[in-house]
């Protein structure tokens, strides 16, 4: 094959791949280094025989082929000539919007016909600020695939349109969704992946093993062999949407499951992927990554961005190590998106996974966020709160006093807070505060493992803790799903593709630790009620306290009042006092989030690995 | 046959309750089919006995079919639609919400017999009864047939075949027609009254038991027999004596000794162990088979010396060839013959079928234990050998001992079965004209020099009864809409098809079928092996005994190669194929045992990559038996005929495939020959050495596997990966095989055809991508196949061999 000239342009073409019309489509494949390149049609998914056409070439590098009559339905792949013993190979459109079950073919949509009833009409869900923005992680499949989720369509994308499902009495759910008040539900890659055999109901895996950008994921649809992986898709989004819960895409386009044999790389050979020499570089532990400073690259990324916000409505997205992104493509990126949803949420991973050939400086980290309104992963709060991922040091709240620093940055939004404490960010806006997500041991089963031989209660208040400091902090909090209620993966710190009795949401907990659960309910409640947190960093600087005592204490002034924080990381009880006239939301079991109101000053006990939350009015220097 | 629905739900019913004993609702599908099966042969009863009647009364010559081996299969739908009253009795069965083919399905095969050679004599019965040509089969009833297998980790693992565990509904027993053979011993020679006499002294005896089948024809009423003996001892139960003395196992131990004959099927295919008990085998049914026809014929009071003018015994290969001088000796000792007279009509009642050319195979018996076991055959043996030998030395080679010593039936201390056959019968034939002309030219040269007029060529082939009509119902419907019915009694008028090659209704019609015969193998495939497979990737399929002569080892070779290729290429421009195998292997045959691992770990590596993009599956069926081959024909698109050209005589699965409307690709060997004869060169992959370049690499020992190995960068990897983890196997598994191809400088010239395979497998998978282009070929195929089958090739011995007519 011809070698690609590395300095090869963008083309301007906005009709790559197949574009429907009633009667005719368009066929657009970019593929400078071929001598020829054929459309094969096929009448159905699963046909062997087929149509061939010879596509004309463009002079751009790009391929071009016009049919007339109405496609829908029908599905296609290229044929590319190559010079290699004349053989043909058979690859995929990178920009198909349809498949064949496991991405054998692409599929020709008229995506009209793919619109829930009222999709288009719905208005966009009014803005909210990232700071009362709460994220909430699922994965299609573990969120309903139990038989206890009450759910119909258990483990579908259409699982998580019905409502009015119960387990014990219990919402579970899109319900349980709307219960809880998050505002965004973050869904692990729906996009089609390589590692599940669609048509096998019982495969799992996470998803991050792209094989379609642009085509949701068989095994969530009821059929993966025609368009209801896409109808399906939208409804979910629809009912999600109806439920007032934004959706936000975990988006992995900074690898490919296939390297040399990928349809990328077939189509225009070593151009998307960053090369040492011949080599592949593995910035993404995968086995390669996709160089998105070359042009065609980015227009790739971009498109496919655009594609998903405006087809599928979606609200946000989360990047899969966005480290391996460069700066003018991260930037670009919130141009373009923003350019017509100006609250698109963006946030990632601000690390790469193995040895980049991106250089270091070029690369989307830490504190590359600063003023772009981008959200990054705050993994030191995480870490210092409940000690390292799989491991067993232990954090904050299993009483180690080394990492209280690192949690009151985390509070504190990571702003250069004072001479003492200077994190990572501009804004608070520029933070997602997590303590655990799908990698690594979940929350529960970290805290057992750092808890030998002690009893549930009290590894039910560490747990909870956790929780109080991720929710009681300048950042955009992220919760995995079902750490709500206590969900364990019985200690599989790598389950991504464990069965579904490691990583099923089983909604009897939800039932079982039914008074943690109502405490974080209510801890969301009122954090969004009250919307202390919603605070510039110049405002943070000022309204913000932290007191030297034992324990975390801090004090938030927001409009006229002060609110007090005690949080005690230690075993044993700490006398605090409450004034005359306080209102208490929080203290060890006890919640109201509306406050409750002492007449009369109280010296009260703070248990170990409890809180104390109340509020005075004025600004009071001095209260806990 | 005349039968109303109401009879036979009637006679149905009333036989279901007094053979199971039990209420209609409780029966199991087992003691539905028990009382089918015994139903369905009352049904056949009278015209059996009708036909044994005409037969007699008017006079006509029959023939036996003397073979050790019958690979009959199931009885029930062949009875069934020989009777005409399947459909009726699948209507009926409807109506009692009882599923027919659940019940067919549950009949043990009757595998007694190894491949081909059985399955012929099973084809030709069937041929012969629905010709109307007198004749019947004369055999062993075997307790075990062929070993069941089983792959456990990707092993043959052998178990008994059972078959005989529930009751055989279709036999019976003849007690009345029992008859001793007489084993060991010496012979005293005496002079009576003038004469010489033979006086046999000293034997053992042995009883041999007829158990009776019926054979019918299709819808005409005739009923031939197939007449398996089962050996029992002479005193019945056991020996009292010792009983009484307390020594029980003594007391049975007679009697296991002599059941033992007809035990057990001996599991080789193209291969002569050389036993003992084999021997007793064959002649313990050779012998009965001949006392029985010569007392049946005197029972008519018919003369000695007209003999030949009723008999005709054909020795399926050398395994009946005792049969030759048993009855000289009946002719002589018993019937008071001379030499002579004896001689004449045993020539003229024995003729010949050659079934091998390889040296493994080549029947032959130390003169001790063949004098030892039958000292009296021996003596004639030895008496034909003289005489046969004196005639050469005066007609052709006078003091060429070498030739002679070559062509004797005795040399070496060894009795040479094959030379025996040609000696002592009027007709050898050969079973693909390859074949025959091999034989004539090289293998049995001499023979042919001295007897040219014995020698003749008789095609194989197969029933399209069971073969097509029963196995491909669908397809069997298509062709009768579309060319009417005549086709089933005239399968030439098959080529009417030919007629429809460029219609494409019909063309799409057909491959619908197909479709629909692989969909149904898949599932079959899936819940047997676990395996998904796609109906609509090529179902590539070879299925016969394992042999590296007929090189399964080149195919799995092959497949390693795509398979290299796609792991390259996952998106390479290929139709997706599923290799099929299926093959038993001899117990001792320890590289084919191996050659069944390695397609099984082939399949492990192949099946479980999802890289490759399911363009490639293998799947190796177990336990390969008729049921499966019919399950097996209907659904192949390509046919594996690729042993090593010379090697195969002739190959049937070749012809089952065809008429079934697979594509073959084969090597120009045994009938591959004839069927690209007949279909022509555009409709069949041939490749590989020819005859002449076989024998050049025989004659000038230049061939060099190694070479090939060095040179080919394919073979180099695929050759390198049968020892080098690739395959996830302990060290040193596939070893054998890597010698075989390399280090004994490939004795089957797989190396040396793989090129060419390769390639004609190139162009057949892109000859598959034309629906159109393929479909026809697949029609070529069927139409052209009605030359092949059994009924044309029995007519031939009929009227050649057997000087039989049809009596309809």
């Amino acid at each position: 094959m011809k070698k690609i000239i590395a300095s090869a342009k963008a083309t301007a073409h906005k009709d790559y791949g197949a574009v429907y019309y009633s009667d005719h489509t368009t066929f657009r494949v970019w593929s400078p280094a071929s001598s020829k390149i054929g459309v094969a049609l096929y009448e159905t998914w699963d046909d062997f025989y087929r149509l061939e056409y010879e596509m004309l070439p463009s002079g751009d590098g790009s391929w071009f082929l016009r049919l007339d009559g109405d496609f829908h339905g029908k599905f296609y792949n290229y044929l590319l000539a190559t010079d290699a013993n004349s053989s043909v190979l058979e690859v995929l459109d990178p920009y198909a919007k349809g498949s064949a079950p496991n991405a054998k073919k692409g599929m020709i949509v008229d995506l009209k016909k793919t619109d829930p009833e009222g999709f288009r009409e719905l208005d966009e869900l009014p803005l909210i600020h990232p700071l009362k923005s709460i994220i909430y992680e699922l994965h299609i499949r573990d969120f309903t695939v139990a038989e206890n989720s009450g759910v119909t369509q258990r483990g579908k994308f259409l699982g998580l349109t019905e409502g009015k499902t119960t387990c014990n009495g219990l919402t579970t759910g899109i319900d349980h969704l709307v219960e809880l008040g998050i505002t965004h539900v973050h869904l692990m890659p729906v996009s089609d992946y390589f590692t599940v055999n669609e048509l096998d109901p019982m495969e799992y895996n996470w998803g991050y093993d792209p094989i379609q950008f642009n085509v949701p994921e068989g095994s969530y649809a009821s059929n993966p062999r025609s368009i209801e992986r896409i109808v399906e898709l939208k409804e979910m989004i629809h009912h999600l949407h109806e439920r007032g819960l934004r959706v936000v895409l975990d988006v992995v386009y900074n690898h490919t499951y296939l390297t040399e044999n990928s349809n990328f790389n077939r189509l225009a050979p070593n151009y998307y992927y960053r090369m040492r020499g011949e080599n592949f570089t593995d910035g993404s532990g995968c086995g390669n990554e996709i160089n998105f400073s070359k042009p065609m690259a980015q227009k790739f990324l971009i498109d496919s961005l655009k594609f998903w916000m405006d087809e599928y409505r979606i609200d946000g997205f989360r990047f899969d190590l966005m480290g391996l992104y460069d700066l003018e493509t991260v930037d670009l990126i919130c141009k373009e998106l923003r350019k017509t949803k100006p609250t698109m949420l963006i946030y990632g991973e601000p690390w790469v996974g193995g040895h980049s050939g991106l250089q270091a400086k070029k690369m989307f980290l830490k504190g590359s966020q600063r003023g772009k309104y981008i959200g990054v992963f705050n993994d030191e709060f995480r870490d210092a709160v409940k000690g390292d991922n799989d491991g067993y040091s232990k954090g904050l709240i299993s009483g180690n006093g080394m990492h209280l620093h690192s949690v009151k940055k985390g509070i504190a939004g990571e702003i250069s807070f004072n001479k003492q404490m200077i994190g990572f960010t501009d804004e608070p806006i520029e933070l997602v505060n997590y303590i655990c997500a799908h990698d690594n041991l979940i929350l529960r089963d970290k805290v057992e493992r750092i808890t030998e031989g002690a009893n549930e209660g009290y590894r039910l208040r560490m747990n909870r803790l956790a929780f109080t400091l991720m929710l009681m902090s300048f950042s955009t909090p992220f919760i995995h799903e079902g750490t709500e209620f206590y969900r364990t993966k019985h200690h599989d710190h790598n389950s991504y593709k464990s069965p579904d009795y490691v990583n099923q949401v089983d909604w009897d907990l939800k039932h079982k630790y039914h008074s943690y659960y109502l405490f974080i309910e209510a801890m969301i409640d009122f954090r969004q009620r009250i919307g202390l947190f919603n605070q510039t960093a110049d405002e943070i600087r000022k309204n913000l306290k932290f007191q030297n005592v034992d324990g975390v204490s801090y004090t938030i002034l927001h409009k006229d009042r002060t609110y007090c924080f005690y949080h005690n990381f230690c075993d044993v009880p700490s006398k605090r006092q409450v004034p005359k006239g306080a209102e208490v939301y929080f203290i060890n079991d006890f919640y109201d989030q509306k406050g409750l109101v002492y007449d009369q000053r109280h010296m009260v006990d703070v248990e170990g690995k409890c809180s104390l939350i109340y509020s005075v009015a004025g600004n009071e220097k001095k209260h806990v | 046959m005349d039968l109303t629905k109401k009879q036979f739900l009637s006679d149905y019913l009333k036989r279901l309750k007094s053979d199971s004993g039990k209420a209609l609702e409780d029966t199991s599908t087992w003691d539905r089919y028990h009382a089918l099966g015994s139903l369905t042969k009352e049904y056949l009863t009278d015209d059996w006995v009708n036909t044994i009647k005409e037969y007699t009364n008017r006079d006509v010559k029959q023939v036996f079919y003397f073979s050790m081996e019958f690979l009959n299969g199931r009885f029930l739908v062949n009875n069934l639609n020989a009777l005409g009253i399947r459909p009726l009795v699948e209507e009926v069965f409807n109506e009692l919400d009882f599923n027919l083919e659940d019940i067919e399905n549950i009949e043990k095969d009757q595998g007694l017999g190894n491949g081909g050679l059985g399955r012929l004599a099973s084809c030709f019965l069937d041929s012969m009864a629905s010709i109307a040509v007198p004749g019947h089969g004369v055999g062993i009833r075997y307790n075990y047939g062929l070993f069941e297998q089983k792959i456990v980790n990707g092993y043959q693992v052998e178990f008994p075949d059972r078959w005989l565990e529930n009751r055989n509904v279709w036999e019976v027993k003849k007690p009345d027609k029992s008859i001793e053979i007489k084993f060991g011993g010496y012979i005293r020679q005496d002079t009576i009254k003038g004469k010489e006499v033979y006086i046999h002294e000293d034997y053992e005896s042995v009883l041999a038991v007829p158990y009776d089948t019926p054979v019918p024809g299709y819808l005409n009423g005739i009923v031939n027999t197939l007449r398996l003996y089962s050996a029992e001892t002479m005193n019945r139960e056991f020996d009292f004596i010792n009983f009484n003395r307390g020594d029980y196992s003594r007391a049975f131990e007679q009697k296991h000794n002599v059941e033992a004959i007809s035990q057990v099927l001996y599991p080789n295919d193209s291969y002569d162990e050389g036993k003992l008990l084999r021997l007793k085998q064959e002649y313990f049914f050779v012998s009965a088979g001949v006392q029985g026809i010569i007392r049946a014929h005197k029972k008519r009071n018919r003369s000695i010396y007209d003999l030949d003018k009723f008999i005709s015994i054909h020795v399926n290969d050398t395994h009946p060839a005792l049969a030759i001088p048993e009855l000289m000796r009946i002719l002589m000792d018993m019937e008071e013959l001379t030499w002579d007279e004896a001689w004449r009509i045993t020539t003229n009642v024995i003729s010949y079928t050659n079934h091998t050319i390889l040296h493994e195979a080549m029947e032959k018996w130390p003169v001790d234990m063949y004098q030892n076991l039958m000292p009296r055959v021996f003596m004639i043996t030895n008496e034909i050998n003289e005489r046969f030998c004196k005639d050469l030395w005066n007609k052709k080679y006078e003091g060429n001992h070498q030739k002679i010593s070559d062509m004797a039936i005795i040399s070496n201390g060894m009795v040479h079965m094959a030379n025996l056959c040609v000696v002592g019968s009027h007709s050898i034939n050969g079973v693909a004209k390859l074949h025959s002309e091999i034989l004539k030219n090289r293998e049995m040269k001499d023979l042919y020099d001295f007897f040219p007029q014995k020698f003749n060529n008789k095609t194989n082939g197969i029933t399209h009864r069971r073969w097509l009509m029963y196995c491909n119902p669908n397809l069997t419907s298509l062709i009768t809409e579309t060319i009417g019915d005549n086709w089933i009694h005239k399968p030439m008028e098959l080529e009417k098809l030919l007629g429809y090659r460029n219609d494409k209704v019909f063309l799409d019609r057909l491959m619908a079928v197909k479709l629909e015969n692989k969909e149904r193998l898949a599932r079959i495939i899936l819940e047997r092996n676990g395996i998904v497979v796609n109906p609509k990737s090529i179902f590539d399929i070879q299925v016969k005994r394992l042999h590296e002569y007929k090189r399964q080892t080149l195919n799995v070779l092959h497949i390693m190669h795509l398979y290299n290729e796609l792991r390259e290429n996952p998106d390479l421009d290929v139709p997706p194929r599923t290799f099929i195998f299926g093959a038993k292997a001899a117990p001792g045959y320890y590289i084919a045992k191996q050659m069944i691992k390695l397609i099984n770990s082939v399949a492990d590596v192949v099946n479980n990559d999802r890289m490759i993009n399911d363009k490639l599956k293998v799947v190796f069926m177990e336990n390969y038996s008729v049921s499966l081959a019919e399950i097996l024909m209907p659904a192949a698109d390509v046919s594996e005929q690729i042993s090593t050209t010379t090697k195969e005589a002739s190959g049937t699965g070749n012809m089952k495939f065809m008429m079934n409307g697979a594509v073959t690709i084969a090597t120009l060997d045994g009938a591959n020959v004839e069927i690209m004869e007949q279909v022509g060169n555009d409709n069949i992959f041939i490749f590989g050495l020819k005859e002449e370049e076989v024998y050049n690499y025989y004659a000038n020992r230049n061939y060099n596997a190694y070479e090939i190995y060095q040179k080919d960068h394919r073979i180099q990897l695929i050759i390198n990966q049968l020892n080098n983890g690739f395959l996830r196997v302990v060290d040193g598994e596939f070893s054998i095989i890597q010698d075989s191809l390399i280090r004994h400088n490939d004795e089957y010239f797989v190396l040396k055809d793989f090129d060419s395979y390769a390639l004609a497998q190139k162009k057949l998978g892109e000859a598959y991508r034309d629906k159109y282009l393929w479909a026809e070929m697949s029609l070529v195929n069927i139409a052209k196949s009605g030359i092949f089958s059994s009924d044309n090739t029995i007519s031939l011995y009929a009227k050649d061999i057997w000087r039989i007519k049809s009596v309809r």
